[in-house]
């Protein structure tokens, strides 16, 4: 859906890091973990396209969806400045989302920084379902570990870092070594998926990675968003916006 | 449910307004945006069916540029062979409008072959003839060559008697001889015009962004330029023109249509604002009713002091 909507707050984390809460009832209601929306936030033509934002949690009660985002580029600048009441059209939610199977009893939730954005809702929908759920998160500086009290309000096991020297991943390595995990959803940087990879190998859990790509139109018709997969030997195209942001970690190529 | 008279006609294709997606910015088939009820359109434009499957061009496809975004998607497609097998245009009739189909393909004979498989079906309304996408190959665009324009629409002619719709390339030194080729080999109506070949580069980097390096330039961008070609096409045909290029609001559809166009596709402006079709038919009828028109021949191509 395509809504007309407007800035609840605008809350500054930091100079670089906000978080937005917008009124928008049907996608709050209607939203599932690891979705994301497009937005307009900004009067005439530049930038050009609509952004696309990951969503960090819904409030149904209240009708409102936030989004943590950090400012990297025009985009996300304006976003920074963005008021309460500063209008803001939303087209979403878009994409598939995280698959939490059934059987799933205990999961891992990995991410960093502004990465770790989705991963709220995700944890949020696990804990409702009373799967285990062990967050890890990294980031440079305390502040920038997001949702640390939300995580651990709603009982997950929670490992926040900020130690450079460590990948984040080391964390739920030592847990591994000792207990069994169903699965992993991670986002971050290639270099953490491709971690997720070597223990998911080692281990054996299924592994999710919520990815991030330039789009366009977000609901797959230009077909800008390419990634390039590989299904069972075999590699192909597949657009971000569509059949992810989601991905199985073993189809993912680099 | 409208004002004023939007309806046009192409050949035999009816529309109840003059407004369409261009080929590959709104491919209905996914329609999860849900944005508004797809038979609001005038027609539906699919996105191009090549002769042959093709993967289409390596990431990243798409750049955003000031004033509009290169695209070098590269017309992925699973083939006209597989994409008639799996029903696709079954689906889309149930959408209750037109269907234009748009079909691409590396030589003349690709273009026929399809037109000899498409040719009696149901549902289908129309086809347009991808000429000029410049993200194929080497960015050789049949609607850049006369001689091979001129070949490929007289040998389709031949074989389909569905409306034909010849796309432009704008990459060329005068439209106006592309265009009047194109009427004069058959086809039904032209569109003017497909995007404008550029670039851009990553200075830290320092390289091309597209995969494909080059791509096609969209948006707001080149619209004066289209608009120009549109008003100068429409001084040598008879035929209709759908014209294509940077419509972000009714008012960029309405220019077109003094300068001469019977349809206007949008392309890159979908991107922007998924409702922007919609707006640009209300948009229309409400500026007819304004300036006491009826329809749109009260205003087609009265901008145009060349047409003789």
């Amino acid at each position: 859906m395509y809504i007309d909507s407007q800035v609840v707050s605008n809350y500054e984390i930091d100079k670089e890091y906000g978080r937005v809460c917008l009124e928008a009832p049907e996608i709050a209601a209607s939203a599932l973990p690891g979705q994301f929306v497009m937005m307009k936030y900004w009067q005439g033509l530049t930038p050009f396209f609509m952004r696309p934002f990951s969503i960090n949690s819904t409030d149904n009660k209240n009708g409102t969806i936030e989004i943590l985002y950090k400012v990297v580029g025009e985009g996300t600048a304006i976003l920074k400045k963005l008021q309460k009441a500063d209008k803001v059209q939303i087209l979403g939610p878009l994409g598939n989302s995280f698959p939490l199977k059934e059987n799933f009893k205990r999961i891992a939730i990995i991410g960093r920084g502004v990465g770790a954005a989705p991963m709220r809702f995700l944890a949020e929908y696990a804990r409702k379902k009373n799967v285990e759920a062990h967050v890890f998160i990294s980031a440079a500086r305390p502040e920038f570990l997001f949702d640390t009290t939300y995580f651990q309000t709603i009982e997950c096991q929670f490992t926040g870092s900020c130690d450079d020297r460590r990948l984040v991943t080391s964390y739920f390595e030592e847990e591994l070594t000792h207990t069994h995990f169903d699965a992993a959803y991670v986002c971050g940087s290639k270099r953490l998926i491709g971690d997720v990879k070597r223990l998911m190998d080692q281990y054996g859990f299924e592994g999710y990675a919520s990815l991030e790509a330039h789009m366009a139109c977000g609901v797959g018709a230009c077909k800008g968003c390419t990634i390039v997969i590989n299904e069972e030997g075999t590699e192909r195209f597949a657009r971000v916006c569509k059949e992810g942001p989601i991905f199985p970690v073993r189809n993912l190529v680099y | 449910m409208y004002k004023t008279d939007l309806s046009v006609q192409i050949s035999t294709l009816q529309m109840k307004n003059p407004v369409m997606p261009a080929s590959g910015a709104y491919d209905y088939f996914e329609d999860n945006a849900d944005v508004f009820p797809m038979c609001t359109l005038g027609a539906i434009m699919l996105k191009s069916v090549h002769r042959y499957p093709r993967p289409g061009n390596k990431p990243p496809r798409i750049a955003e540029v000031t004033g509009g975004m290169l695209n070098s998607i590269g017309i992925p497609s699973i083939g006209i062979e597989e994409f008639l097998n799996k029903g696709m245009l079954e689906h889309y009739k149930t959408l209750n409008v037109p269907v234009v189909i748009s079909i691409s393909g590396g030589s003349p004979v690709d273009y026929v072959e399809i037109c000899k498989m498409l040719e009696g079906n149901p549902f289908i309304d129309a086809i347009e003839l991808n000429l000029s996408c410049p993200n194929v190959g080497t960015g050789l665009q049949l609607a850049s060559d006369e001689v091979l324009l001129g070949r490929t629409v007289q040998s389709v002619r031949t074989v389909t008697s569905f409306p034909l719709i010849a796309k432009l390339s704008p990459n060329v030194t005068d439209i106006r001889k592309t265009a009047k080729i194109s009427e004069e080999c058959g086809a039904d109506a032209v569109t003017v015009a497909n995007t404008y070949m550029g670039m851009k580069i990553d200075i830290q980097t320092k390289k091309p962004v597209l995969g494909n390096i080059m791509g096609g330039l969209s948006g707001p961008a080149i619209k004066p330029i289209t608009l120009h070609m549109v008003y100068q096409a429409y001084s040598v045909l008879n035929i209709p023109i759908i014209a294509c290029g940077g419509i972000m609001c009714a008012s960029d559809a309405i220019e077109y249509i003094l300068a001469g166009a019977t349809a206007v596709q949008v392309g890159a402006g979908n991107f922007v604002n998924p409702m922007l079709m919609k707006e640009v038919i209300e948009g229309i009828d409400d500026y007819l009713a304004k300036n006491g028109c009826q329809s749109l021949s009260d205003i087609r191509g009265i901008a145009n002091c060349r047409k003789n």
